[in-house]
């Protein structure tokens, strides 16, 4: 996988790989959901990453960053995308918790 | 006699010329202040005169800025759509506007002109200077090339709050408030990591943070929008903590400010500075730390505080450890004279340890994992579906992901020159943040808002974008309001360590439990014993035991301070035996039975932790003094869970 924006929006990708999403949460509950557009419902992250083989041409993702904790205040998300065909891309900064909001950051994914 | 008149006649003289001269005086000083009012009111001209000029100045520059900009973006060939990639393998840069190329998207048949996202990686300084206090201004003028609908002031709130401010409490403040503080405080903090745009970024967290800003100029500009009510009050209305830790000292203690006994205990570590007595046979100033042991030392070491008590969950003995604190008491009149905190053994007056055997109100426990699971199963994916689809209905299927609707596009290009274009220094992060949200909030005032209106698709899924957070917060509030109902059981044991007097044990079991009326109930029963039996003829070694009941309400933040708590609480004591004074001796027929109330309202200062408890307590007596007695206190404490929650970094996987 390579990253062919500078601000690591798109990522080109080998065909049939293998895209693993692995997060690290600060001050929270980890609480990750993401949907693709190409996709009728969203999922929930199961441990702390989740991974799709790439086998469309583009693809685009959508990650929402939940928070749950006492303070309401100061919980964020480290986010790092790797390939099974090679790149470990973090993709800093972190997602920050923002009051009631749900953050979220988008994706693309093209072959 | 002569000499008498001499000494009357020259003192009369004197006294003439120095009448004369104070009245000489008078119109000096009067010319005087003449002059230095008339010198203020010219000093005062010239400031105005200087000021109008530089203003002029100032526009003139922006107005240059402005032509220079719009010509140069006329000029440029504006692109089909979004640059995306063209071919397999090869890559289009989304940093400058590009000759038309083909999308991936299969609906990206929309165009925008202008470049896209301008994306200029590590650059976190301006190309061409534009001053804030004048974009701003223009803004609230009316001015720019916003259309004649935006010239509403785009933020509720004054510019003077600081975003700091918001973002330390964001439910203090309108959701639309929150927006424009929180997409400055992302776009600032790419710039100091030196990644990614360093304007507003159609492809990250941004566009969680605009589209509710869009949708809330929308509204202001909009009087006749045809919107729901409840939707409508989540954006533009302001939002409307726990109390049931006990930081402060026993009762019993010669300072505090409870006469009832809270049975939370802090994860980490409080301590509590309390002046006056209760009802105890003392009056002084007490100082309380209370410390979480295993919390204290996870707190001092690398690991998180959200792992560490996820650890603790499943670890019997860091369990029961987890659940305890130790607290020490000094009475500050010891020793010292006047009273001062010295910390010495002779100050300390009291040691506690205290288990907590069941805590229900801690949404980090393992019992509310599978609350958090169903919510996030149901009011998490249903969020992310419906923002999903209504942000494909806004966004482009492209890398860039620009808007569809032109007029949208046209204005995040116009708002992120001007944000991409101005310099902002970097070493003081909220001033930074406070500095790129007076740009934000001048572009949102610049929105063709009636354009957006009018546009049926754009307007109804802003509105369902914004709208999809009400059933998801509604539901984490009821698993919230289900926690903080939660019940909490404690006991404790308490030494008072007496100069003179022998020492006393005290045993006390605490009951708290939440309501539906927002009201928590606490019940206390405690026994005190002497340590060591005093001489005297109606000593026993049970000294007291007492009962006592106690509501606390939290209040409505009407001073801007936080969330205030107003507690009652009434106590019945019996003291078994006769009281013995400081200096060890009997005071007889002190026996009896003392019934008490107290009125407190303890005050928090915002979300620092501190808390000022002030209290009223009414007695039939006092345990020294059959009398009736009225007292006043009033404390300060301070629950360092709150820093260590916000700063610590608390690693999950740690």
């Amino acid at each position: 996988m390579k990253k062919i924006t500078p601000g690591g929006i798109a990522y080109k990708c080998a065909n049939d790989e293998t895209v693993t999403f692995t997060f690290v949460a600060h001050n929270t509950d980890m609480r990750i959901t993401y949907r693709f557009e190409d996709e009728d419902t969203a999922r929930v992250v199961q441990g702390d990453s989740f991974d799709f083989v790439m086998t469309e041409s583009l693809r685009i993702l959508r990650v929402f960053f939940h928070f749950i904790n006492e303070a309401g205040t100061g919980g964020s998300y480290d986010v790092t995308l790797s390939g099974s065909e090679g790149g470990n891309f973090p993709d800093p900064p972190p997602v920050e918790q923002a009051g009631d909001f749900v953050p979220f950051r988008r994706y693309v994914f093209v072959t | 006699m002569k000499k008498t008149g001499t000494i009357a006649v020259a003192a009369l003289l004197v006294c003439t010329l120095a009448v004369r001269t104070f009245h000489a005086q008078q119109p000096q000083r009067s010319s005087d202040d003449q002059k230095i009012e008339e010198l203020k009111k010219r000093q005062a001209e010239l400031k105005r005169q200087i000021r109008e000029e530089l203003e002029r100045q100032n526009k003139a520059l922006e107005e240059e800025l402005s032509r220079l900009r719009s010509e140069r973006l006329s000029a440029t060939p504006a692109p089909a759509s979004n640059p995306t990639v063209t071919t397999p393998g090869s890559v289009t840069s989304i940093a400058e506007p590009g000759p038309p190329t083909p999308s991936l998207g299969s609906n990206s048949t929309s165009s925008h002109p202008g470049p896209a996202v301008t994306n200029s990686g590590t650059d976190n300084t301006m190309s061409v200077p534009a001053p804030v206090s004048e974009t701003t201004s223009n803004a609230m003028s009316g001015g720019g090339n916003g259309s004649a609908n935006s010239v509403a002031t785009p933020s509720a709130v004054s510019q003077s709050t600081s975003c700091a401010l918001i973002l330390a409490d964001p439910k203090k403040f309108s959701r639309a408030d929150q927006s424009v503080c929180f997409l400055a405080r992302t776009i600032i903090n790419r710039r100091m990591a030196g990644v990614g745009s360093t304007g507003i970024d159609p492809t990250t967290e941004d566009m969680t943070f605009l589209l509710p800003a869009v949708l809330a100029q929308i509204i202001r500009v909009t009087p006749n929008l045809s919107i729901d009510a409840a939707l409508k009050s989540f954006v533009v209305d302001v939002e409307a903590s726990r109390s049931d830790k006990q930081f402060g000292s026993d009762p019993k203690s010669s300072g505090t400010t409870s006469l009832g006994v809270k049975g939370g205990i802090p994860q980490v570590l409080s301590w509590a500075v309390e002046n006056g007595g209760a009802v105890a046979s003392t009056d002084g100033t007490s100082v309380t730390f209370r410390v979480n042991p295993v919390g204290f030392v996870e707190a001092l070491s690398s690991r998180g505080y959200i792992s560490a008590f996820r650890e603790a969950e499943d670890d019997a003995l860091a369990r029961f450890f987890r659940r305890t604190s130790v607290g020490f008491s000094f009475d500050t009149t010891r020793g010292t004279d006047p009273p001062t905190f010295i910390g010495s053994k002779q100050q300390l007056s009291a040691v506690s340890f205290r288990y907590q055997f069941v805590n229900q109100r801690d949404p980090r426990a393992e019992a509310y994992r599978e609350k958090w699971d169903n919510f996030i199963r149901t009011q998490g994916v249903a969020l992310t579906d419906l923002q999903t689809e209504e942000l494909m209905k806004l966004q482009l299927s492209t890398v860039a992901g620009g808007f569809r609707n032109p007029a949208l596009q046209k204005w995040l290009d116009s708002a992120n020159a001007s944000v991409t274009g101005t310099t902002i220094p970097l070493l003081d992060k909220n001033a930074a943040i406070d500095q790129l949200r007076q740009i934000l909030t001048a572009q949102l005032g610049k929105l063709p808002a009636s354009e957006l209106e009018a546009d049926t698709e754009v307007r109804g899924a802003l509105m369902k974008f914004v709208g999809a957070y009400i059933p998801y917060l509604t539901e984490k509030k009821k698993i919230m309001d289900q926690i903080a109902r939660g019940t909490v059981a404690t006991f404790e044991y308490t030494n008072f360590r007496e100069p003179n007097a022998p020492d006393l044990s005290n045993l006390r079991f605490i009951l708290e439990k939440g309501t539906l009326g927002g009201v928590d109930i606490t019940a206390n029963a405690s026994l005190t014993f002497f340590n060591k039996l005093p001489v005297g003829p109606n000593i026993q070694r049970i000294r007291d035991f007492d009962f006592s009941a106690q509501l606390d309400k939290r209040l409505d933040d009407v001073m801007g301070l936080g969330n205030a708590t107003l507690s009652f609480t009434g106590k019945f004591q019996r003291l078994t035996s006769d009281a013995v004074a400081f200096d060890g001796t009997v005071l007889p027929n002190t026996r009896g039975d003392i019934a008490a109330g107290q009125v407190k309202l303890t005050i928090p200062i915002k979300d620092s932790g501190i808390k000022i408890p002030i209290a009223f307590t009414f007695a039939n007596r006092t345990e020294l003094v059959r009398e009736r007695e009225v007292r006043g206190n009033f404390g300060f404490t301070f629950d360092l869970d709150t820093l260590f929650a916000k700063f610590k970094s608390f690693n999950f996987s740690q």
